[in-house]
């Protein structure tokens, strides 16, 4: 991008019309002659691929500055940071931060189980599949393609609009309750995950205990979620439930 | 898990990556960026270190997947290519800043080879050009970024997009040369400043 070539948005749309042109029939030729009377053709051609390829590129890096903020917090400490002693002081300091580390040991051990143990099982649910072209739960399936593409906000504005319409819901409830966790709030989700009982005859009695589990585990409820595991016995809650510390 | 679900698993990945489906890409991201960080902290570096190596190896691995330069058999070897290149990246960075040291001390170049000046020049002028359009598309607004970002990331056509915005075709066209306009004048306007 460093000296910018003048194209025409006639221009511009004609290249990406040729670049995107998969066929090779008399409309990929007539594309090919159209572009090749532009003037200067090749170097426009280029530069649109490659004002194309940039975009697209920053594009994926502001997409993986949004995907760290995703981290679990207890694996992007700033308390993490390497640490940097001068000479003088230093015993001084080891000391000290050995005392305080002492007391907070007994303080955070379970904390830190709770995170460790909640981000090696937490996966967002897959999700159901999308159902193009009905108009029944059409706002519900918009929210699917939102939660899909990982815009948990999006999802969530959607499908609490009608929640309030019918909040005993429990496809509803279920998939806000695991939104919220996919956005790291445990506290909201259990607002929607509980109490179990409303999910007890439908297609999420075994996933709603699982995600309930999983967000009181974020709490660092590991009792609660230890029950709940064992009085619903399945394959992936009897596994979490067997990762859970005696 | 069985072999069925470990194939659908990496189908599920690749075609994320090949297509830019952003939540298996997020949560493939998360589950990496540990071990990287552990890497890093280990061989003395900083949260801030271990976070951008393992984003710039990322982002490689990800381009390379998405432009079929790399095929993987598997999701390991997916995992494995992003940890090596990481790890080369942290590598990299402690020898540059080694050499650098090692140069103010004695006062010559003698540790860098003519291979290594060249391709420390080619790095950071790519790096340089990626970080001036990003910092460019960062500062587009945000009707310019939606839009850019529907059509060439999510591959959304220009009609669904207009349907979405509850405009003309037409007008979607206009509006997103309008943004690549200002997005060009943006990159240029940052590389000139």
């Amino acid at each position: 991008m460093n000296s910018p070539i003048q194209i025409t948005q006639e221009e511009w749309d004609l290249i990406e019309t040729y670049l995107d042109h998969k066929g090779t029939g008399n409309e990929a030729q007539e594309l090919k002659q159209k572009v090749s009377e532009l003037t200067d053709s090749a170097k426009k051609i280029k530069y649109v691929q490659k004002v194309r390829e940039e975009m697209e590129d920053s594009i994926r890096q502001s997409k993986i500055k949004e995907f760290h903020k995703h981290i679990p917090m207890a694996d992007d400490s700033k308390t993490a940071r390497r640490m940097r002693f001068k000479p003088h002081g230093m015993w001084y300091a080891m000391a000290a931060v050995l005392v305080l580390l002492f007391g907070l040991f007994w303080m955070l051990k379970e904390d830190n189980t709770s995170e460790k143990i909640f981000a090696a099982h937490f996966k967002p649910d897959i999700g159901l599949p999308l159902k193009m072209g009905t108009n029944n739960d059409y706002g519900f399936y918009e929210g699917m393609v939102d939660y899909k593409q990982g815009n948990y906000k999006e999802a969530i504005a959607k499908w609490q609009l009608l929640l309030n319409e019918n909040p005993e819901n429990d496809t509803l409830n279920y998939f806000l309750g695991v939104t919220y966790l996919a956005e790291g709030n445990s506290e909201k989700s259990l607002e929607y995950l509980e109490p179990n009982q409303k999910f007890t005859n439908g297609i999420f009695n075994e996933e709603a205990p699982y995600y309930t589990a999983l967000a009181k585990i974020k709490e660092g409820k590991l009792e609660e979620a230890k029950k709940l595991l064992a009085e619903n016995p399945s394959e992936k809650n009897t596994t979490l439930l067997e990762s859970l510390p005696e | 898990m069985g072999n069925t679900a470990q194939i659908q698993e990496q189908f599920t990945l690749l075609d994320a990556f090949l297509n830019n489906k952003e939540a298996p890409i997020r949560e493939f991201y998360v589950a990496e960026y540990p071990k990287t960080k552990h890497y890093v902290l280990t061989h003395g570096g900083t949260i801030d270190n271990a976070n951008d190596v393992f984003q710039e190896a990322f982002f490689s691995c990800w381009k390379r997947l998405s432009t079929g330069k790399f095929s993987p058999n598997t999701k390991s070897e997916i995992e494995a290519y992003l940890f090596t290149t990481a790890k080369n990246k942290w590598i990299d960075h402690t020898r540059m800043v080694a050499k650098k040291k090692t140069i103010s001390m004695e006062g010559k170049t003698n540790y860098i080879t003519a291979d290594d000046t060249e391709e420390i020049n080619y790095h950071t002028e790519k790096e340089q050009q990626l970080t001036i359009t990003l910092a460019a598309f960062e500062n587009l607004g945000e009707a310019c970024k939606e839009l850019l970002t529907q059509f060439y990331f999510y591959k959304m056509s220009l009609r669904d997009i207009a349907e979405k915005l509850t405009i003309e075709e037409a007008s979607a066209k206009n509006k997103k040369y309008r943004c690549i306009q200002k997005l060009k004048e943006l990159a240029f306007h940052k590389i000139n400043t």
